[in-house]
């Protein structure tokens, strides 16, 4: 399923997505560079039109001022750099070459400090790139003036245990690795960092493990074999020599441990890298992408099985019966979940918009995190990571993230979140993009966190008052359905809530308010009455000829329920002819009002006697369903209705005929008309249909062969034949 | 040297004369419908009746071959009329005959009536001389032109007669039919004019040359399979090459409309022996691009011919019928079952496309375009995508006025050719009880719907009946349950 990124939240963000005015024309001219900002504004998604910006951009600045004085840069070339780079990034913040160009740019304008300025802002906004992380360390050690000045030291050190928090794990993070192992040599040779260092990436699988070993194997008879080894290790070493201290050890026995213990260490490293490598060989696209978007679809599902894989591995660790006080476990098990954890952050690196894989991410961090409140803030981060940054179409995990906030008892936080996905959706905002499936599914999601969070009784009052709103005619105003709610019970829908939902209701949502209304009342007994009233006073709103739903229940109420055939046929004769519903939805009607009626015919025949209609419902129902519009008369009905050709026309004949006369055009008859033109062709219309005008055998002055004198018939004559056989003009295209 | 020199109905009687006494099979011939049995008595019946016109004329053509009223008998109305049809259904039957003859004895008999088109939708303020410079403007200047008009309504639209000097010249002629006529806004609207037709069916045979009908001794060939870039002096270089000066002549037939070869044509050589060594050798040979094909010409004939064979040489799939191919396109193409619905808004989401849709057959595909403007629907079958059109022809749906058109699969800009589409695999059965979206579906969904298709080879037991029966109620149900709103 290929999806283009089309719509991004901040696009319907007010403020940020004012339309582009055209470019104001200079002295009778347009100046290219803002010729080139307008279309990138209008075109956000498309790299291409980012990229012509920016290569101009370069080029200004390489043609004027590539030689001179940086001092002599214009502050508005540098604005527009900033602007152009930050605006792309923060709408794509994983484009990571772009990062990478920016901090160049800004090297050129503004020198070494605003260029790691730049990536730094990178390294937060895409934490998960190794690429810049290991592009930030180098120009932080570059800058190193002093080797001995702790204070900057520290600050490095702070800096590349973050980047190998975030990145140390990932199976080709060596150029990271390499980078931090050099600069820490380079500090000092053989110390506590580096074997630190060692002792950590020695027991990652990586692509470069064994390089990793073999350095280590280099260097580690300069530590003492303790500080190498975990205590509990080196406990069982030293039971083994049958010595009781590390002092009693010789110089060769130590360096024999920490040779097996280091052969260790890489054999248990291998075996994971042999058993990840199936996996890794088959992805090849790491890196965010919007054009190598088929492909990065076609290597989904390999992330997919080597996720799940990760997942097993760790599900088996947790279920695993621990030996020694569950400690071992514990460490492996936490070890699991940070690969996992970092398999997902690569995963969503290409596949950043794949709202499946983020769902799978929540739905691990939900069976691996005990601690409640950890589990909390963590999968809300996720949440809103995913919802702040996919594109508007991904409406499941935004319709979840509610859910998780109710089920964590964050009910306002959940209200306030659905309303303003409500507002996101209405089209009423920025460029008034109106979503209409996720438009509906969020109305049907504060519908069910309503009767969630309020009792029946307000819930009922407020679907009223909204119905009242939006459909004046409703019958019950007169009575209410409940025991009016009390003045003091405290609803949680407030007034203001209320009504911003009143303002983003349409057609589609109050046809959905009513559903959930109508199904309220036929929950609590003795509404029978009501519902039919209010079916009497709107079932011919315009709100509802679009709505399979409000049909749906009226013919679930009247046929399935209440066993009431007048009314369902009554329900069924609208909906037929009148509505324009899918045919395939007035077929499944039909095909109900049929299994209704003939399932109790005794019953049926008794309530509509003297009545011809119900055997026709019997009888005609292979026509009713048919897709020919002459033999299905309800269908020609109901399609003649909304037919605009045949308005049009009407329209044109009303005004010919000055308005003084009413509808001078059967409808039916022109949809037939109409329907002649193109039937043996259709889509290609051709008026004038060849035919013989003096058919003699049609109009009843047939020959009768019984007479002995047979006068012969005329020759016929034609029509239209000369019209036919011109050129046949096609539908534009 | 001929009869027709000599003219004169004297000479006719003459003939007559040398004849009375001689056959009896005559007055058997039965062409008057009065033939009775002995020689004589018809003969006298003749005499007493007309004699002395036209019965000698027939006579003579049965008889000698040589030939001669047909065409006078145009020109000349002297006949009594009892006899004139009596002649045309004589012409008629050996047409092919007298024209023969004709080109051996009186090629300057050529009538010009028989390269005339019938030119209608004519501007009222036209005359003959306008006509004719029209058409010397297209370089096909007429023989002459006249102009017919209605005498009881003079400005009803009229039509006239364009007479041209040659075959090619007229066959050239209605190739410009359709075609806007320069300083006016109107087309050419050209049609055979009768007994055009004929003609041209003969035509087409040796387009080139001074004759227009068949030769009798015409040793041509067929040659088909051709590749677009072979041209008639490719051919001819070829053909040369292997029977040095055998070739007389190369045609390739040109569709009028493209412009491009109709992968066929013929040659013709000087003699039987080149021919036959021709059709033996020259199969499979390269010209151009592709391998060649080369067969016996139907219509030309291998046997010298006979009077009464040559009569039948027509061959009707060469007859040129002025009604040509539109060129594929999404609108032509016979296999094409994607429809474009157009006129959308947002108001439309791609399932809702798809379920006013899917009540007349299975899905391949529905994608809405990214600005919500339109929608593209492959149906599996053409017969779906047929009556999806008929029906929703005009209908307002969502206050959308739709438009549904043919589409094409792959999006066309402009300027794009059109990819025919290809014909959907046959199945014997429908995928399910009810319409399915195939796209919705993934790959081991489709293989099971294929393989649990129902075709109706062998009794359903009532187990599978039910089984099916409840399925298709409960998709319905549940397509109800999940409508978004």
């Amino acid at each position: 399923m290929s999806k283009s990124i089309n719509i991004l939240p901040k696009d319907i963000n007010p403020e940020e997505s004012a339309v582009a005015e055209e470019p104001t024309t200079e002295n009778g001219k347009i100046d290219p560079l803002e010729l080139l900002q307008h279309d990138v504004k209008n075109n956000p998604n498309d790299l291409t039109k980012w990229e012509k910006l920016l290569k101009a951009l370069d080029q200004i600045y390489q043609e004027r001022y590539s030689s001179g004085n940086r001092d002599l840069i214009p502050e508005a070339l540098k604005k527009t750099v900033k602007r152009s780079y930050e605006n792309l990034l923060s709408r794509f913040p994983l484009l990571s070459n772009y990062w990478k160009a920016y901090s160049i740019f800004e090297f050129k304008l503004n020198g070494t400090k605003a260029s790691i300025d730049v990536l730094e802002k990178a390294v937060s906004s895409f934490p998960h790139s190794m690429e810049l992380w290991t592009d930030y360390l180098s120009a932080l050690i570059l800058t190193l003036g002093d080797k001995d000045d702790d204070y900057q030291l520290s600050s490095i050190r702070f800096q590349y245990n973050e980047a190998l928090k975030l990145n140390g794990l990932n199976f080709s993070s060596h150029t990271l690795w390499d980078k931090i192992i050099e600069f820490e040599t380079s500090i000092k040779e053989n110390s506590r960092e580096l074997l630190e260092l060692y002792r950590k990436v020695t027991k990652i699988p990586l692509y470069q493990y064994a390089q990793y070993y073999n350095q280590f194997t280099q260097i580690n008879k300069n530590y003492d074999a303790e500080k190498i080894i975990p205590k509990e290790e080196f406990k069982e070493y030293l039971e083994k020599f049958k010595k009781t201290s590390a002092n009693d050890l010789s110089i060769v026995e130590k360096h024999q441990i920490v040779d097996d213990y280091t052969t260790k260490v890489f054999t248990s490293t291998q075996a994971q890298v042999t058993e990840k490598w199936p996996f890794e060989s088959s992805l090849s696209i790491h890196e965010f992408s919007l054009e190598k978007v088929p492909e990065i679809e076609n290597e989904t599902e390999n992330w997919v099985k080597y996720l799940d894989h990760e997942i097993d591995n760790y599900k088996q660790i947790s279920e695993s019966i621990p030996h020694d006080n569950g400690q071992t476990k514990n460490k492996s098990l936490k070890r699991q979940f940070e690969a996992v954890v970092n398999l997902f952050e690569r995963a969503l690196v290409p596949n950043y918009y794949n709202e499946d894989i983020w769902l799978k991410y929540v739905a691990f961090l939900n069976i691996s995190l005990q601690d409640s409140e950890k589990k909390f803030d963590t999968t809300l981060h996720i949440y809103t990571r995913a919802v702040t940054n996919l594109p508007l179409d991904c409406i499941k995990i935004r319709l979840i993230y509610p859910k998780f906030l109710l089920k964590n008892g964050k009910l306002e936080m959940a209200g306030d979140y659905l309303v303003d996905l409500l507002k996101l959706f209405s089209g009423t905002q920025g460029p008034k993009i109106y979503l209409k499936e996720q438009y509906c599914l969020t109305i049907k999601s504060i519908l069910q966190y309503w009767k969630r969070v309020e009792n029946q009784r307000v819930y009922v009052d407020t679907l009223e008052k909204l119905i009242n709103e939006h459909l004046p005619k409703l019958a019950n105003s007169s009575k209410r359905t409940m025991a009016p709610s009390e003045p003091n019970e405290v609803s949680l829908i407030g007034s203001k809530v209320l009504t911003t939902v009143s303002k983003l209701l349409n057609e589609e949502s109050i046809s959905l308010i009513v559903v959930a209304y109508l199904k309220e009342l036929q929950a609590s007994q003795g509404n029978t009455e009501k519902i039919r009233e209010f079916f009497n006073a709107n079932y011919n709103h315009s709100a509802f000829k679009e709505s399979i739903a409000f049909w749906a229940f009226f013919v679930e109420f009247e046929g399935l329920i209440h066993f009431n055939i007048v009314n369902l046929r009554f329900v069924v004769g609208y909906v037929k002819s009148r509505t324009m519903l899918p045919k395939s939805v007035v077929d499944s009607f039909l095909e109900i009002e049929y299994d209704v009626v003939s399932a109790n015919l005794d019953s049926s025949y008794e309530d509509s006697r003297n009545d011809t209609g119900l055997t026709k419902i019997l009888v005609n129902k292979d026509s009713e369903i048919s897709s020919s519009i002459v033999h299905n008369s309800s269908a020609r009905k109901r399609l003649a209705n909304s037919n605009y050709k045949i308005r049009n026309l009407e329209a044109a004949k009303a005004k010919l005929a000055n308005a003084s006369k009413t509808p001078v055009l059967n409808r039916e008859e022109e949809l037939l008309r109409i329907l002649r033109t193109h039937v043996a062709h259709p889509g290609i219309f051709v008026e004038a249909i060849p035919d013989v005008t003096n058919k003699f055998m049609n109009e009843g002055n047939g020959i009768s062969l019984t007479k002995s004198k047979i006068v012969l018939p005329p020759f016929p004559t034609f029509k239209n034949v000369e019209k036919a056989s011109a050129a046949i003009t096609y539908p534009t295209q | 040297m001929s009869y027709h020199n000599s003219g004169s109905r004297g000479g006719y009687r003459d003939r007559r004369g040398g004849f009375r006494g001689g056959s009896s099979s005559y007055g058997n011939s039965g062409h008057r419908g009065g033939g009775s049995g002995g020689g004589s008595g018809d003969y006298n019946r003749y005499s007493k009746g007309a004699y002395g016109s036209n019965g000698s004329g027939h006579s003579s053509h049965q008889q000698g071959g040589r030939k001669p009223f047909v065409k006078r008998g145009g020109h000349q109305p002297v006949y009594q009329s009892a006899y004139q049809s009596a002649y045309q259904s004589q012409n008629f039957q050996t047409s092919g005959y007298t024209q023969q003859n004709n080109r051996h004895n009186e090629t300057s008999h050529s009538s010009f009536q028989q390269f005339q088109l019938w030119m209608g939708g004519l501007d009222p303020t036209w005359t003959e001389e306008s006509i004719s410079a029209i058409w010397a403007a297209f370089g096909e200047k007429p023989t002459a032109v006249k102009i017919m008009k209605d005498k009881f309504n003079t400005s009803k639209p009229s039509y006239c007669f364009v007479s041209f000097a040659t075959q090619e010249a007229m066959a050239a002629a209605m190739n410009k039919n359709g075609l806007a006529i320069p300083g006016s806004t109107r087309v050419f609207k050209l049609n055979w004019a009768s007994g055009g037709l004929a003609a041209q069916a003969a035509s087409s045979v040796i387009p080139k040359g001074d004759s227009r009908v068949p030769l009798k001794n015409d040793y041509s060939i067929f040659i088909g399979d051709l590749a677009p870039d072979a041209t008639e002096e490719l051919i001819m270089s070829k053909f040369e090459a292997r029977f040095p000066d055998q070739v007389k002549q190369v045609k390739i037939m040109y569709d009028p409309m493209t412009g491009a070869n109709k992968g066929f044509g013929f040659i013709r050589f000087h003699n039987q022996d080149t021919k036959t060594r021709a059709l033996k050798e020259m199969n499979g040979v390269v010209i151009g691009s592709r391998a060649i094909r080369v067969g016996h010409a139907t219509g030309t004939n291998t046997i010298p011919p006979t009077g009464a064979q040559e009569t039948e040489s027509h061959e009707f799939s060469k007859i040129h019928i002025p009604q040509p191919q539109p060129t594929l396109n999404q609108f032509t193409d016979p296999n094409n079952s994607t429809l474009i619905v157009k006129g959308l808004s947002s108001k439309f989401t791609e399932n809702e496309v798809a379920e006013h849709l899917i009540a007349f057959g299975d899905i391949v595909f529905c994608r809405l375009s990214p600005d919500f403007q339109s929608a593209t629907v492959k149906f599996y079958l053409r017969a779906s995508a047929e009556n999806a059109l008929l029906f929703l022809h005009g209908e307002t749906i969502n206050e959308c006025q739709i438009e549904i058109t043919w589409g094409s699969e792959k999006e066309l800009t402009s300027g794009q050719k059109y990819e025919p589409a290809k014909k959907a695999p046959l199945i014997y059965s429908s995928f399910d009880v009810y319409p399915v979206r195939l796209d919705k579906l993934n790959e081991s969904q489709v293989s099971e719907l294929l393989s649990s298709g129902i075709d109706g080879s062998s009794p359903l037991p009532a187990g599978r009946a039910n089984e099916l029966y409840v399925k298709a109620k409960l998709q319905k149900e549940s397509s109800l349950e999940l409508a978004l709103y």
